[in-house]
C-alpha cells in the first residue's frame, strides 16, 4: 500500500512536471505597411450603454491607423436602436436593417472587419470590443489583392455629388463581386445611453449610416476578376435637405468590394472612405 | 475538431457489438432516452416576440437529443444524437441547424482501472478548477473529447487523470486540456465519536494553441508599455479540498489557486495611445476561490452556513471567449435556488472575477404538519458594492397526503445593471406567494399557485397565477397567467410611449404513458435571465406553441 501511494504522488509529480515555459516578448508595435483598407461595421445603438465604449475604441483605431480604417456605424435592432425619449432623430435606416440581417450581430456593440469570419466567433461581427484590436492585425497582415480608388465632385447649390470609383484587380480573384456605396454623417449631436441608463443629450456621432447609394448588398462588378483589368463605375446622389442632419462638411462616402462564392460571403477585397468636402 | 465523417461510423460500431454481444450466453443492456421539443413560433410584437428569422419566416424550430447506452460485463459504450433544426437555443435571435453525433464513449473496467474514451462529464470538487458538464436548457455542453483513466488504489482511494479538449457545438476547441484528481475517506475514533474526513487535491493545465497566443500577442502589443501584458501558453489550476464529519456537524472547505493568466476584465480602465480611457482590457492576475458551507442538523432543526470568495477566476478554453461559451470551470451560486416563476425571475448569475458571497439556511419542523425555511444571502463583489440580497421564507403545512400548503414571502435588492447591464438601479421587490396541492382522489389533484410581485424597478409589479389539474397516471392539464399589473420602465410601450399592461397566458396539457411523455402547450412569455445553477443568460419573449416528447427505455 505504501509503495503504491509512492507510485500514484510520483505519477502526480510527472503530470505536473514541467512547469516552466519560454516566455513570450510582446513585439514592438509597428504601423502596418499595406495598401489595403478595412471596412468596419459596427452594430450600434442609442439604448445600448456599451457601445459608447465601443464607439470610443472605433475612434481610436481610426486616429491610430488613418485611412486603413474605413468605418460605417450602423445604428440598427429595435431592442438598442429604438430612438429614446430624449432623442431627436431616428438613426435606423432600411438598408442599415437589411445590413444586419446579413451580418447577425450577437451582441452589442460588435463589428464586422472586412466580413470575416474569425475563429471563435459565432457571428462575422466580433464582440466584445477588446477582440477589435485582433481582428484589425489580423487583417492588416493579409495581402492587398485589389487598387480601389474614389473621387467626387460636389454641387453646394444643387447638394449633387457625382462619384467616380475605379478598381483594378492585382491578382487574379474568383468569385462573384459587387460594389457598394454607403454615406455616412459624422457630429450628429443627440441623445445616447450609457450606463446605469443616464442619458447624455449632447452625445457626439461619427460614421453614422445615412444611406446606400448602390443596393444594400451592392451593384454588380463581375465575376472572376482578372489581373490588372480596369473597372470605372460612376453614381450621382443628391443630398436631402434636413434640418442639422445632411449637413454635407459632416458627409462621408464609403465604397467597398464585396464577394461572393458558393452563396457564401467573401471577405471585402478594398474599401475607402473620402469626407464629401475635404 | 474531431471528424465528423469519423464519428459517423460509431454507431454502426455500436450495433454490431450489441448484435454480436446479442449471440452470446452473457447479454448486455440497453438503455437510453430520448428529449424533443418542438417550437411553433407565433409572431407578437407587443411583447417583441419578433423580429429573428423563426418568426419573421421560418416559423418552426426544434431540438432533439436521443442518448443509448450499452453496457456489458466491464464495458459500457454510449452514443448521443444531437438534432437542431431552426433552433433558437443556440442563439436566441438567430437560427441553428445542424445534425450529427454529439456525444460518444467507450468504457472499460480492468481490475483497479477505468478507462474512457471519447466524451465524458466530469468535475473536480465542487468544479471550481473543473467541470465538464451539460445544460441543455442553456445550450451549454462541456464535454471532456479526451481520455480519463481512473484508478482506485484502495476501497477509500481513488485517483483519475484526464487529457482532451473541450466540445463546442459539434466540434472542439483549440486548447488542450490535462488534469489530474486524488480523493479518498478516513475514519478515527471509535463508536460515537467517529470523525469522518474526506480529503481530496486536484490540479488542472490548460495549454493555449498558437492562434490563440497570437490573437492576444496581437491585441496587447496594441496596449501602452505600462498595460502590457505577457500571455503564456499554460496555466495551472490547483484545489484542496476536504469534508469532515462529526456527528450532527459537517464541514466542508475548499480552496483554489489558479496561476498568472491573461483574462478579460470588462471594467478595468485601458489608456489608449492617444491618452484616452475606455471600458475593458486584458489583465494578468492569479485567482483564488475559498468556499466553505457548515451544516448542522438534529431532530428536527437543520442549519447551514456558507461563504464564498472569488477573485481572477474567469477560466476558459479560451480567455477572449465571452458570455456562457469555453467556460472550464463551475463555481456554486450563493444564492437558493428558486423554483416559481415570480420568485425566481431575478437570478444572479456567478461573478467570475470579484465576489463575496454568505448565505444562511435554517430549516424547523414544528410537528409533522407544520415546518418552516428561513433563507438569507447576501452577494456583493470585493470592492464591497451589493449585488444581490435576499430573504425567503418558506412555511409548508401538511394535512396527511391529501393537503399541503406551501407560502412564504421573499425580499430581494438585485443589482440590474451589474448582472444585465439594464436599468439605472438595482431591483428592490416583495413577493408573497402560496402554492396549494389538494387530492380530490387517489388519482385525481388539484395544484395552485399565485404569486405576487411589488417593485417599482424594471418591468414593475406582476401577478401570476398558475393552476393544474391531474387525473393520474396520464394526463395533465395546466393554465397559467403572467400579468403585468403595474407596469415598469422597461415594459412594452403604447404609441403614446407609456408602459402598457401586458397579459402573458400559457396553456398546457401533458400526456404520460409509461416512460413515454408528450406535452402541448401555447406560451407566451416574457423576456428575462435563464438561470440554471448560477448560470444565466437573456432569453427574449416567446410566442407560440411547444410540443415536448421525452421517453427513457
Amino acid at each position: 500500500m505504501y509503495r503504491k501511494n509512492i507510485l500514484f504522488f510520483l505519477l502526480l509529480v510527472l503530470i505536473s512536471a514541467s512547469c516552466t515555459e519560454k516566455e513570450i516578448v510582446i513585439p514592438e508595435y509597428k504601423p502596418p505597411t499595406t495598401k489595403k483598407a478595412i471596412l468596419v461595421e459596427e452594430f450600434t445603438g442609442v439604448r445600448c450603454t456599451n457601445c459608447p465604449n465601443g464607439a470610443e475604441i472605433l475612434k481610436n483605431m481610426e486616429e491610430k491607423y488613418g485611412d486603413l480604417i474605413v468605418p460605417i456605424s450602423i445604428h440598427s435592432s429595435d431592442t438598442w436602436a429604438t430612438p429614446t425619449k430624449s432623442s431627436k432623430y431616428d438613426f435606423r435606416t432600411d438598408d442599415g436593417n437589411k445590413l444586419m440581417d446579413l451580418l447577425s450581430p450577437l451582441l452589442y456593440p460588435s463589428a464586422s472587419f472586412n466580413r470575416v469570419f474569425f475563429e471563435n466567433q459565432d457571428e462575422i461581427p466580433v464582440s466584445p470590443p477588446s477582440l477589435w484590436q485582433s481582428s484589425i492585425e489580423e487583417e492588416l497582415a493579409k495581402e492587398n489583392v485589389t487598387f480601389i480608388d474614389m473621387i467626387s465632385d460636389y454641387n453646394p447649390d444643387t447638394r449633387e455629388i457625382n462619384i467616380k470609383i475605379t478598381i483594378s484587380p492585382l491578382t487574379d480573384i474568383e468569385g462573384d463581386f459587387k460594389l457598394s456605396v454607403a454615406l455616412t454623417e459624422d457630429k450628429i449631436i443627440d441623445a445616447q445611453t450609457f450606463e446605469h441608463n443616464i442619458i447624455k443629450k449632447d452625445y457626439e456621432f461619427n460614421n453614422v449610416l445615412k444611406d446606400m447609394i448602390t443596393p444594400y448588398d451592392g451593384t454588380l462588378l463581375g465575376s472572376n476578376l482578372a489581373k490588372g483589368a480596369k473597372i470605372v463605375k460612376s453614381f450621382k446622389y443628391t443630398l436631402p435637405t434636413s434640418k442639422n442632419l445632411w449637413v454635407a462638411e459632416n458627409i462621408n462616402l464609403v465604397a467597398f468590394i464585396t464577394g461572393s462564392k458558393d452563396n457564401a460571403l467573401l471577405p471585402v477585397l478594398n474599401a475607402v472612405k473620402k469626407h464629401l468636402i475635404e | 475538431m474531431y471528424n465528423k465523417n469519423t464519428v459517423l461510423y460509431f454507431p454502426f460500431i455500436f450495433i454490431l457489438l450489441i448484435s454480436t454481444h446479442g449471440f452470446s450466453q452473457k447479454k448486455g443492456v440497453i438503455s437510453g432516452g430520448l428529449e424533443s421539443n418542438f417550437n411553433f413560433f407565433l409572431s407578437d410584437t407587443l411583447i417583441g416576440a419578433t423580429n429573428i428569422p423563426q418568426y419573421d419566416n421560418l416559423l418552426y424550430g426544434a431540438e432533439s437529443w436521443l442518448n443509448l447506452r450499452y453496457t456489458y460485463a466491464t464495458w459500457e459504450m454510449g452514443v448521443r444524437f444531437d438534432m437542431f433544426n431552426n433552433s433558437n437555443l443556440r442563439n436566441p435571435t438567430k437560427t441553428y441547424t445542424e445534425e450529427g453525433i454529439g456525444n460518444w464513449y467507450i468504457k472499460k473496467k480492468i481490475k483497479n482501472l477505468e478507462i474512457t474514451a471519447g466524451h465524458f462529464y466530469d468535475q473536480i470538487a465542487s468544479g471550481t478548477i473543473f467541470r465538464a458538464y451539460e445544460q441543455r436548457a442553456l445550450f451549454i455542453d462541456n464535454a471532456i473529447y479526451g481520455l480519463r483513466l481512473k484508478y482506485d488504489i484502495s476501497k477509500n482511494w481513488n485517483i483519475k487523470a484526464f487529457t482532451g479538449r473541450q466540445k463546442i457545438d459539434f466540434e472542439t476547441y483549440p486548447a488542450v486540456l490535462r488534469g489530474a484528481n486524488i480523493e479518498g475517506f478516513i475514519r478515527l475514533g471509535k463508536d460515537e465519536k467517529i470523525i469522518s474526513i474526506a480529503p481530496g487535491f486536484g490540479f488542472v493545465n490548460r495549454t493555449h494553441d498558437k492562434k490563440t497566443i497570437t490573437k492576444l500577442v496581437n491585441t496587447i502589443k496594441n496596449y501602452i508599455p505600462d498595460e502590457q501584458v505577457s500571455p503564456t501558453y499554460n496555466t495551472w489550476l490547483a484545489t484542496a479540498y476536504t469534508t469532515v464529519n462529526y456527528g450532527m456537524f459537517t464541514l466542508y472547505f475548499e480552496g483554489s489557486y489558479k496561476s498568472p493568466e491573461i483574462f478579460f476584465d470588462p471594467v478595468a480602465i485601458k489608456t489608449e495611445f492617444n491618452g484616452s480611457k475606455v471600458a475593458g482590457k486584458y489583465k494578468k492576475d492569479a485567482g483564488t476561490v475559498f468556499y466553505t458551507s457548515m451544516g448542522f442538523v438534529k431532530s428536527k432543526l437543520g442549519i447551514t452556513a456558507e461563504y464564498k470568495r472569488t477573485e481572477n477566476f474567469d477560466f476558459r478554453t479560451d480567455p477572449t471567449l465571452v458570455l456562457n461559451y469555453g467556460l472550464v470551470n463551475f463555481i456554486p451560486p450563493m444564492n437558493r435556488l428558486n423554483t416559481y416563476t415570480l420568485t425566481a425571475r431575478y437570478s444572479p448569475a456567478t461573478q467570475l472575477l470579484s465576489e463575496q458571497a454568505y448565505q444562511f439556511d435554517v430549516r424547523y419542523a414544528f410537528n409533522r404538519k407544520l415546518s418552516l425555511n428561513v433563507n438569507y444571502s447576501n452577494i456583493t463583489n470585493l470592492e464591497n458594492e451589493l449585488l444581490y440580497n435576499e430573504i425567503f421564507t418558506e412555511l409548508v403545512y401538511r394535512n396527511g397526503r391529501k393537503f399541503k400548503l406551501v407560502t412564504g414571502l421573499q425580499h430581494q435588492i438585485y443589482n440590474q445593471p451589474v448582472y444585465e447591464k439594464e436599468g439605472s438601479e438595482s431591483v428592490v421587490a416583495y413577493t408573497p406567494y402560496i402554492d396549494i396541492l389538494y387530492k380530490l382522489s387517489r388519482y385525481q389533484s388539484i395544484n395552485f399557485e399565485a404569486q405576487y410581485m411589488s417593485t417599482k424597478q424594471d418591468y414593475g409589479s406582476w401577478i401570476n397565477l398558475f393552476a393544474e389539474y391531474s387525473i393520474a397516471p396520464h394526463w395533465g392539464f395546466e393554465a397559467s397567467a403572467m400579468y403585468n399589473i403595474y407596469p415598469g420602465e422597461r415594459s412594452p410601450k403604447d404609441k403614446d410611449d407609456k408602459p402598457q399592461s401586458i397579459l402573458y397566458p400559457s396553456l398546457g396539457i401533458t400526456y404520460t404513458n409509461g416512460s413515454n411523455r408528450f406535452g402541448l402547450r401555447y406560451v407566451k412569455q416574457v423576456e428575462g435571465v435563464v438561470c440554471s445553477g448560477g448560470v444565466c443568460r437573456l432569453e427574449p419573449a416567446f410566442s407560440g406553441m411547444k410540443f415536448s416528447v421525452s421517453s427513457r427505455f
